[in-house]
């Protein structure tokens, strides 16, 4: 059973956007709210005084081996797969919103029953959609299912965002994180992310 | 892969492919359509994986692009501008086709607007897609007048300085540079290519990144580009040319070049002198043909007019050409010198502490760039998109290509790279060069600037119309010519001389030349062009009978039509062509299918062009022949189809008879079956003819044929320029060389750019957001659009550095007031305080501003560009120096 990870090289993400985009025509993002998105890339200035960096750094789910969400989730909607990617069951959550609170990468928005009027309307035939719940990306498991890589994985302009195998010791994504080239977001709250980023400021001193 | 739909909701899935719409990069598109109980939409688009263009990847636009065709605030049938309603309100009825091509038909006959009372506005989709319906629609109808709205801002300002030197004038223009495999990548201000976004570009730049080039960015902000860089340099606004004057002048001084390649594939070594008036010249034999001396020694040879190849002289002796002659060389009593000469001379007084006076740069940091560059291989100083800004950047961009050409670096593994397409037509254009034979269809088939001077010539002389007129923007500079005022000497498909000319101040012998009607496609000059006003006014003017538009989306110009036609999106229909992959390296053929049938009653260009010209001349047949003279697709199979396809279809007739006679034309060209050509390219989307190894094996210019500039030469010494200057076109502008070109961004002093500036006084820039194709509608599409908001204060704000923010007690977010210093012109926006830009510099993104209401998600955003920027243009191509002037910067 593979064991699905991300790892971001910062040093080719130039901010585009396009794997925000890709995602949400890909999950039918309620793209009518700006702040409902699975994937969604900072632009922020960081440094101080002169030595300033501008910095791209793509947020999303971390599929934790040890999710905060799915411990506080009371209905069991969160759940993990073998492979690794946590998801939410649609017809078992019932929005209480806890998993928002409980996960400090800030990877989960409500999907409410307004969204899903204007989901039906925007999407129309296509609306896949059954019920309100809370979202979160999925790493794209129904693409994944059949082999293809996530959406944002698929059109990352600069091949920033990478996608494979931790169990595959030929994988370069699992090369990569082994060999310490790339990190996780705050390890040490306990979490055990599985996205990655590849740090692309030399920093000096 | 269709999946059989049993069941009720089951889903059916299909795949096709098409191109995609939002730049001139052209990325090869996968769609899929789900169909659900007979109801078939798009549903996700993806780069097409089976391309080398842009390797399966597309932006946030490529990504986004279905939402256009599902916009709800979509132009859905022909409208009408209501009676009694004046341009720019925005009020119109919804027309049936008839009822508005009839409104067309009577309003041309009863206002008798003359054929050369047209004027055709286009943007750069329909240049790139429809040009060989459009110019043929001009010749046939009699139409001399073209707006094309790529031309000031980019094709002609920016590119043609790049073309001077390397020949490639071409519909998709700029070189691909070979970023995969460069080693030091050196980027002057320009972010749109890379940040801004073209896929085709970003992709391989972010391969060459990931293999360790270094990256060095000149912008006086930390645009998306300069921060991948390594070193990020902020240079002052308008003096890029400085810095790359300096940097020549060392690589030259320093030897820091390809000498064999100079020797051989460029006309440094050709012998020139200065006439009395000082002007250079070339020291050509009585033939005309360029003479060299012989390395080492006095002897002096003479070269073919048109070849690739210096080391072998007319006779046909091999030999090496030198760069250099004796001292106090003379001949023929001249004091002679090579053009490399000629240039270093030039050079002279560009050191590196003048340079770094200029742009702000240290002296140090100049020349260890330079050297940088100079000793690393594979290097490239990006060719730069968008031109326009300064009326130096046509120089700056020619100065990049000859610091390219200085290393060689010309269609090699890691340098500036020709697309596939531009080397095929270059090849078979010598071949019938070689052979004397007539090429026909130039569209089609001319290359480089054997292209441009077929355009210029077309348009720029009215013995080509039997009505006698050439295009007004000719007779307008021709006139200010003569009476000794500020002129342009190639306003090539420019609106110079139009607001004029709509105003009744352009002649033609005694007469007025008005400009009464407008045919305006897929454009938008309110927000494209400068300043909006002037374009209000123009379209406004009562002067002006009919504005005819062919749109997608209400843009901010469509309020001044009088009748809008509707046009199909790029998903709903099959092209009338089969087209070139773009700016790919790989020679390979691609066309557009339609993924679902028209959502509402629009219509195809080239049908909508066949109409207008039942409407305006009655001579079809005449269009017909033009389209076969120009882009060599046959009349009379397209004629025989039409009228087959008429007997069937409502809409589209004409651009499937092209269609048809495009594929069979083709398949005739390439030996297979046009159902082969078609399978393929349902299959993949793409047709590969030849790899890119084998096109540099054959095809490399100037190493296996020569580039398409007027000697065959990769050009230091421009030999249009002379041609120029020998017209009366004296300004620096003209330069035959490299040579600076002062700006000037404040009145006054000789001295603007490095005298202080008042505290609340700032240098203006503007630029691309990745979001956002420059100034058009898509800033209206949902997704693109949630994107903007949720980085709101990045894209839509007005850039402004803390330290001067807080002596003007601005903040984050406040609302501002900007005053162009020169114009007067004012504007509004909000701060967005940032330590990313110069602190003497404000940046916006040209993205926003809209406001038009019926562009409901993003009229109101932001700053419109065009709301600051004044008329002012630079004298050989009409370029918009959009940056040329300083702003006040106050709270509101």
């Amino acid at each position: 059973m593979p064991h699905f990870a991300m790892v971001i090289d910062l040093n080719t993400c130039v901010g585009c956007n396009a794997c925000m985009a890709a995602c949400a025509m890909e999950n039918q993002a309620p793209v009518w709210d700006k702040d409902k998105w699975r994937t969604y890339v900072h632009d922020k200035e960081i440094g101080l005084g002169s030595d300033v960096n501008r910095r791209f750094f793509p947020r999303l789910c971390n599929h934790c081996d040890n999710p905060p969400c799915m411990s506080v989730c009371p209905t069991g909607a969160t759940q993990k797969k073998a492979n690794g990617i946590v998801f939410v069951d649609q017809e078992l959550c019932m929005g209480c919103r806890a998993c928002a609170m409980a996960c400090p990468y800030h990877a989960r928005v409500a999907i409410t029953s307004d969204d899903m009027r204007e989901g039906r309307e925007f999407y129309g035939s296509d609306y896949r959609r059954t019920s309100p719940s809370m979202d979160k990306c999925s790493f794209c498991d129904h693409r994944v299912e059949q082999g293809i890589k996530p959406a944002c994985v698929e059109t990352c302009v600069g091949s920033a965002r990478m996608f494979g195998d931790l169990d595959d010791p030929n994988d370069p994504v699992a090369q990569m994180v082994a060999s310490g080239a790339a990190r996780a977001l705050m390890p040490h709250i306990g979490t055990r992310p599985n996205v990655y980023y590849i740090d692309d400021i030399k920093w000096r001193g | 892969a269709v999946k059989d739909a049993v069941a009720k909701d089951e889903v059916t899935e299909e795949v096709s492919y098409s191109i995609c719409n939002f730049c001139s990069s052209l990325c090869n598109l996968k769609v899929t359509s789900h169909t659900r109980n007979g109801d078939k939409r798009v549903v996700k688009l993806d780069g097409n994986p089976h391309s080398t263009l842009n390797r399966g990847k597309i932006c946030a636009r490529g990504q986004s692009g279905l939402r256009q065709t599902y916009d709800t605030d979509r132009l859905k049938t022909p409208l009408i501008r209501v009676e009694g309603s004046k341009r720019g309100e925005y009020a119109f009825r919804a027309a049936t086709w008839e009822e508005a091509y009839d409104y067309i038909a009577q309003k041309t006959q009863a206002a008798e607007i003359k054929p050369w009372e047209w004027t055709m506005v286009g943007g750069w989709t329909s240049c790139i897609f429809y040009m060989s319906w459009a110019v043929p629609f001009a010749m046939a109808n009699e139409v001399p007048n073209i707006v094309a709205s790529p031309m000031q801002h980019c094709v002609t300002t920016g590119h043609i300085g790049t073309d001077l030197v390397t020949g490639n004038f071409n519909i998709h223009d700029e070189m691909l540079p070979d970023f995969d495999n460069a080693k030091y990548i050196l980027f002057m201000g320009n972010n749109a290519s890379i940040g801004g976004v073209s896929t085709c570009r970003m992709v391989r730049f972010a391969q060459g990144r990931k293999k360790g080039a270094k990256i060095v960015s000149f912008d006086p902000r930390r645009s998306e580009t300069a921060a991948k860089a390594d070193e990020w340099i902020q240079i002052r606004p308008g003096t890029d040319l400085a810095f790359l004057l300096a940097m020549m002048r060392i690589l030259m001084e320093e030897g820091l070049y390809d000498a064999s390649f100079l020797r051989k594939h460029t006309n440094m070594p050709f012998l020139a002198y200065r006439d009395e008036d000082g002007e250079l010249r070339l020291l050509n034999d009585p033939e005309g043909r360029p003479q060299v001396l012989v390395e080492g020694t006095n002897e002096v040879r003479t070269l073919k007019t048109f070849t690739n190849d210096n080391n072998i002289d007319v006779d046909g002796n091999a030999f090496t050409p030198s760069l250099l002659t004796p001292v106090a060389y003379s001949l023929d009593g001249k004091a002679v010198m090579t053009v490399f000469e000629a240039q270093l001379q030039e050079l002279a007084s560009y050191t590196p502490e003048w340079a770094a006076e200029i742009t702000g740069v240290p002296a140090q940091t100049i020349v260890r760039i330079a050297h940088e560059f100079g000793t690393t291989r594979p290097a490239i100083i990006d060719p730069g998109w968008h031109g326009a800004r300064y009326g130096s950047i046509m120089m700056q961009r020619r100065v990049q290509a000859m610091i390219q050409a200085l290393t060689g670096g010309l269609d090699r593994t890691g340098g500036w790279m020709n697309s596939a397409e531009v080397h095929h037509k270059a090849a078979r254009m010598y071949e019938a060069m070689e052979h004397g034979y007539e090429m026909g269809s130039p569209l089609a088939t001319l290359a480089g600037m054997a292209f441009a001077k077929m355009v210029i010539g077309a348009l720029s002389n009215g013995d080509n119309f039997s009505h006698g007129h050439p295009g007004w923007a000719w007779s307008w500079n021709a006139q200010e010519k003569a009476a000794g005022r500020f002129n342009v000497a190639l306003p090539v498909m420019t609106e110079s001389g139009l607001k004029e000319s709509v105003e009744g101040r352009v002649k033609h012998g005694d007469e007025p030349y008005l400009t009464r009607g407008f045919l305006i496609n897929a454009s938008n000059p309110v927000r494209h062009y400068y300043p909006d006003s002037r374009w209000k006014e123009t379209l406004s003017h009562e002067n002006v009978e009919l504005v005819v538009m062919i749109e997608v989306l209400p843009s901010d110009t469509a309020p001044y039509a009088d009748v809008i036609l509707p046009n199909t999106t790029y998903l709903e229909r099959d092209e009338p062509a089969i087209y070139g992959n773009g700016v790919n390296h790989d020679l390979a053929l691609t066309t557009r299918y339609a993924a679902i049938p028209p959502l509402y009653d629009t219509e195809e260009t080239a049908d909508i062009l066949l109409r207008m010209t039942e409407i305006i001349s009655g001579n079809t047949d005449v269009f017909h022949e033009w389209v076969e003279k120009l882009t060599g697709l046959k009349a009379e199979p397209i004629k025989a189809a039409l009228e087959r396809n008429r007997q069937t279809m409502k809409k589209g007739a004409y651009q499937i008879a092209c269609r048809e006679v495009s594929f069979n034309q083709t398949a005739e060209r390439l030996g297979v079956t046009p159902e082969h050509i078609d399978e393929v390219l349902r299959a993949k989307g793409i047709y590969h003819e030849r790899d890119r190894e084998y096109i540099l094996d054959h095809h490399a210019m100037p190493w296996r044929m020569p580039v398409p500039t007027e000697c065959g030469r990769v050009e230091f010494f421009s030999n249009l320029m002379r041609q120029l200057r020998d017209d009366g076109h004296l300004e620096p502008n003209f330069g035959v060389l490299a040579t600076y070109i002062p700006i000037k961004l404040r009145s006054g002093s000789p001295q603007e750019v490095s005298a202080p500036l008042a505290k609340d006084e700032f240098y203006f820039t503007y630029g691309k957001t990745p979001t956002v194709s420059h100034a058009s509608t898509n800033n209206n599409n949902p997704v693109l659009a949630a994107i903007n908001d949720f980085k709101s204060d990045v894209y839509k704000g007005v850039w402004i550095h803390p330290d001067r923010a807080k002596v003007l007690g601005i903040g984050m977010g406040d609302s501002i007031q900007i005053t162009n210093t020169q114009s007067g012109q004012q504007t509004g926006g909000h701060a967005y305080v940032t330590r990313l830009i110069h602190p003497d510099v404000i940046f916006i993104y040209s993205s926003f501003g809209v406001e038009n209401k019926a562009l409901s998600r993003t009229h109101g955003d932001g700053t419109a560009t065009s709301k600051l920027i004044p008329y002012q243009v630079e004298p050989v191509v009409a370029g918009f120096r959009s940056q040329e002037f300083t702003v006040r910067i106050a709270r509101a």
